[in-house]
């Protein structure tokens, strides 16, 4: 039983919390704006003419 | 904490360390295989995606306007409206198709071409729905926009003769390129690029084209036109000056009236070409798009040829006319001179033939000048048989005879213009006296076309140049090198007298054509020329009258005509097919062509 | 946004007592396991292959849980055992069968992208753990002179995928497209890129999948060599941070477990990178973050959660069987 529920393991959930690297945190979110500009260029149709008019 | 377990955590670190390696080195290499991609083999790949997406095509360039010689056009480009449709923007394709048959009607033929394109092309192309639009049929589709979703108006250019039958066969027409035509060409793949397929329009062909533009598009994985990213327009075509002349094409046209035949109207002094009229003619705007098969057999199946440029290349007896070649060419050999007088009386034998001339009573004694104004076979026929028919080939040869002249018409004949040579490769005969006597009265084989009778006649009577018949104005330098001929002006004068006599003396053969415009008047020389044998039994029991026969049968009426008869300008020669008589049709023609120049005063 | 449910997927993953993990690992597995047995036997069919179980809610795909679960479980069995015990070959039988099986059952979904990258986890974690070099080269040897039995177990699509790498002039307008066309994107870019929105073989649909796997190649077009580099470094960083964390930790389960989440990581980039620049066969690996694709993101976030929980767990407590 003195497993489970958070942080117990000799931690708060404040101690966990701040144990994180940030850095390592960050590095996820930054790539995944990265992919979610990506996306969004992949999403964005450019607009085409009308018939060539040839 | 053990000893195992230490050695298994040192053993552990070491491991991460080589995968750590290990993992730095597979970026390197991914890196490495950047700098590849992006770096070093840039500039193919940059290549190979323009290639993706751009897609030239080519723009055809307008094509050359051509001007008559007073700046009036005579050929251009007009806008010409294409109803299309885009299958991909209409939800029901074939509700489109019967909401614009609605307004715009359409052939069985037209609809069956358009369905098998909605079925063969992708959905984006535009499909052509018709052609030459009106300006109300435009104004209805703009109107009806609503109902017709995917319905799209087109501008193009498209060839427009404004003058329609009155140049056909000066400037021929336009079509679209046959693959025979296709090899080198890269505006050939081009749709709606036209060709000249006949007349000046393939002469001058290079000339008119222009340079083709191109326009740059962008285009998606799937062909779609996504952008313009540049456009070169292209040169439109250089536009040609022609020589003739409009009003008088159009008196000439008209003096024809309801006859077949040809007239082709020259400068003396230049050789220019001022009108050049072969009838019937036909509308060259029905060839610019295509012409219907209907027209098309219409035009193959008439019995008077409309197809055919009778000036140059309907080749004919020129009969009587070229009397005055075998006068100038014996004059000039010294078998006759200007006292020199032969008896006709009606008839004479050569060898064991007999030779009739036209007028069966005789016309007894005559000089060379009377001859002519006459139109005197029997002193023809003595005169050829005197002077032989290598001087009057040779003289006939010089006056622009016997040859093409080379104005760009297509299917310029070279006439036929007999000479001993020639019958024995081509018979394997002896030539005859019986050949001289006929070619003295210009029967037989001598053949020869209305251009080059024009010519003959512009040679004899600017006093013996060399002019060259040509749609092109030519320059001074070009002037300054015609030759003159090697013919006395004394005896250049006789002939012109004899000319002159024809339509002005009492008794001449086409005095109903004459005029006098302040003093200028016409000379000239009528002819007439058999279709049909006229047998020996005929002969005797008198023969039919050339009225009387089926038209086909009849007679070709020839008359040369020139003005002034003092100081030359102008020379005319008309052909009526069938015509019956060259005083009495063809002469009235070339009378009222002629007076048209001086009223003109073309220059 | 996916993104943020995910973080908090992490987040949470990260909050649960390390130990947890220990306990449930071998339960983990062997759900992952029923599971992959379950999607091969009910599967429904997703993009022509099983790899989908769904709970109504939402869909899991087996084999991505499969990828956690082998981690935990080789890092507890190795945690278990003496450096001895692990250089013997009786120790590897059970690890060798238990990661063979699943590899297998992923396989014939068939998922070989992801069937190889579970097998090259294991093994690296198999390395790790301190198994002597020449078991390597033994397997590797053997592995090689089974090449040709497994390349006619292969489906036709993949014997293409192969083959069209091999030479993607092979087929320029089939299958060896989507290469060709990747590498004209990526050549193309050059140093800095057509500019955002302006990649002409993206937009212009000449790349295909552009959304999924092929994500980077549209990235490159766009940013050019530099922001290639710049994800390439900021994904280099992530997995440098990760080995950090397996160095600075004490305990023996949690630097396993980080290598093997860490190497599972490292794979996905490498693969995905590699195969739309044409280095290794087109296998159909996402790129983890990028890429759009939710599985992926929660298998992969979950596995940074793990790897954050042992980070953060600095004690050097034994994790034991009690």
């Amino acid at each position: 039983m003195e497993y489970i529920g958070y942080g117990n393991n000799g931690q708060s959930v404040k101690e966990k919390i701040l144990g994180m690297s940030f850095t390592y945190i960050l590095l996820m979110i930054i790539l995944a704006g990265i992919g979610t500009l990506t996306l969004y260029s992949g999403l964005t149709e450019v607009g085409h003419l009308g018939p060539a008019s040839i | 904490m053990n000893s195992s377990d230490n050695e298994k955590i040192k053993v552990l670190g070491r491991r991460t360390i080589f995968l750590m390696l290990f993992n730095l080195a597979a970026f390197a290499m991914i890196a490495a295989r950047l700098y590849y991609l992006q770096i070093y083999e840039a500039d193919k790949y940059k290549v190979m995606s323009d290639e993706n997406r751009i897609s030239t095509r080519f723009l055809v360039p307008p094509r050359g306007v051509i001007y008559d010689r007073n700046g009036v056009i005579i050929a251009k480009n007009d806008q010409d409206f294409q109803a299309l449709l885009i299958a991909e923007q209409t939800s029901d394709v074939q509700k489109t198709l019967e909401a614009f048959k609605q307004i715009i009607p359409l052939s069985e033929d037209e609809e069956n071409r358009i369905l098998k394109d909605i079925k063969n092309k992708r959905r984006f192309i535009p499909i052509k729905l018709k052609n030459d639009l009106s300006w109300e049929e435009v104004a209805k589709i703009e109107l009806h926009a609503p109902d017709l979703p995917g319905v799209e108006i087109n501008e193009g250019l498209s060839r427009i003769y404004p003058y329609a039958d009155l140049y056909a066969h000066v400037l021929g027409y336009v079509g679209p390129i046959s693959d025979a035509d296709k090899k080198d060409n890269p505006l050939a793949m081009v749709p709606g690029f036209k060709i000249g397929k006949a007349g000046l329009e393939r002469y001058f062909d290079y000339k008119l084209q222009g340079k083709g533009g191109t326009v740059k598009l962008e285009v998606n994985a799937y062909g779609r036109v996504m952008k313009e990213i540049e456009r070169n327009s292209g040169i439109q075509g250089d536009s040609v000056r022609v020589t003739v002349d409009s009003r008088l094409q159009q008196a000439a046209y008209d003096a024809f009236g309801e006859e077949s035949g040809a007239a082709v109207v020259l400068d003396v002094r230049t050789g220019e070409i001022l009108a050049l009229v072969s009838k019937p003619s036909f509308d060259p705007n029905l060839f610019t798009n295509g012409i219907s098969y209907k027209h098309w057999n219409a035009l193959l199946n008439n019995e008077r040829t409309p197809l055919v440029n009778k000036a140059v290349s309907g080749q004919y007896s020129p009969g009587s006319t070229f009397k005055v070649v075998v006068a100038l060419a014996a004059l000039e050999a010294g078998v006759i001179n200007v006292g020199t007088r032969f008896y006709c009386a009606g008839g004479m034998d050569i060898g064991n033939i007999r030779f009739h001339c036209w007028k069966h009573a005789g016309h007894g004694s005559l000089n060379v000048v009377e001859a002519l104004k006459y139109s005197c076979d029997i002193f023809f026929y003595e005169t050829a048989l005197r002077v032989g028919i290598d001087k009057i080939h040779d003289m006939a040869l010089s006056l622009g005879m016997g040859e093409t002249l080379h104005v760009g018409l297509d299917n310029e004949k070279s006439g036929l213009i007999p000479s001993r040579a020639w019958k024995k490769s081509r018979y394997d005969t002896n030539w005859t006296q019986g050949d001289s006597a006929n070619s003295g009265i210009g029967q037989g084989y001598v053949l020869v076309t209305p251009l080059q009778l024009a010519t003959m006649l512009a040679r004899v009577v600017n006093g013996g140049y060399a002019v060259q018949p040509t749609f092109i104005k030519p320059t001074d330098a070009d002037l300054r090198k015609i030759k003159r001929l090697d013919i006395s002006t004394r005896h250049i004068e006789l002939v012109k007298q004899g000319m002159f006599e024809v339509v002005n003396g009492a008794g001449g053969t086409a005095g109903r054509a004459k005029f006098n415009i302040d003093g200028a008047t016409m000379g000239g020389k009528t002819g007439t020329t058999q279709v049909r044998r006229i047998s020996m039994k005929e002969r005797l029991s008198g023969i039919v009258r050339d009225e009387q026969l089926p038209w086909k049968l009849r007679n070709h009426a020839w008359f040369m005509g020139f003005t002034p008869v003092d100081n030359p300008r102008y020379a005319v020669a008309v052909i009526v097919e069938h015509g019956s008589s060259g005083s009495g049709v063809a002469a009235p023609i070339a009378s009222k062509i002629l007076q048209k120049a001086l009223e003109l005063n073309i220059r | 946004m996916r993104f943020g449910v995910a973080l908090v997927l992490m987040i949470f993953m990260a909050l649960i007592d390390a130990r947890q993990y220990y306990k449930w690992a071998y339960v983990f597995y062997l759900v992952s396991m029923m599971l992959l047995v379950a999607v091969e036997v009910f599967g429904h069919i997703g993009m022509g292959a099983q790899r989908w179980i769904n709970f109504g809610l939402f869909k899991v795909q087996p084999s991505e849980l499969m990828k956690i679960g082998i981690v935990l479980f080789l890092a507890r069995y190795f945690n278990a055992m003496t450096i001895q015990g692990i250089r013997t070959i009786r120790g590897l039988i059970i690890p060798a069968l238990l990661t063979l099986f699943p590899v297998a059952l992923i396989a014939m979904e068939p998922d070989l992208g992801t069937s190889l990258m579970v097998l090259i986890t294991a093994t690296v974690m198999v390395f790790v753990a301190g198994v002597q070099w020449w078991k390597f080269a033994l397997v590797g040897a053997a592995g090689g002179g089974c090449l040709p039995i497994v390349w006619n177990c292969l489906h036709e699509y993949q014997k293409n995928r192969v083959l069209t790498f091999l030479d993607p002039e092979r087929d320029p307008l089939g299958t060896g497209y989507h290469i060709i066309q990747s590498k004209i994107a990526f050549g193309s870019g050059g140093i800095f890129g057509k500019g955002f929105l302006h990649g002409t073989q993206t937009h212009l649909n000449f790349l295909p999948e552009k959304h999924t796997d092929f994500i980077f190649t549209m990235f490159s077009e766009e940013f050019g060599m530099l922001g290639s580099l710049t994800v390439l470094a900021l994904n280099l960083l992530v997995i440098a941070l990760g080995y950090l964390f397996a160095f600075r930790t004490r305990n023996y389960f949690a630097k396993l477990t980080i290598i093997g989440l860490n190497t599972n990581y490292f794979l996905y980039v490498f693969i995905n990178i590699s195969m739309v620049m044409g280095l290794l066969p087109v296998v159909g690996v996402p790129l983890p973050l990028i890429s759009y694709g939710g599985t992926v993101m929660f298998s992969i976030m979950a596995s940074f959660g793990i790897i954050l929980c042992m980070s953060v767990n600095k004690s050097k407590m034994a994790f034991d069987d009690n």
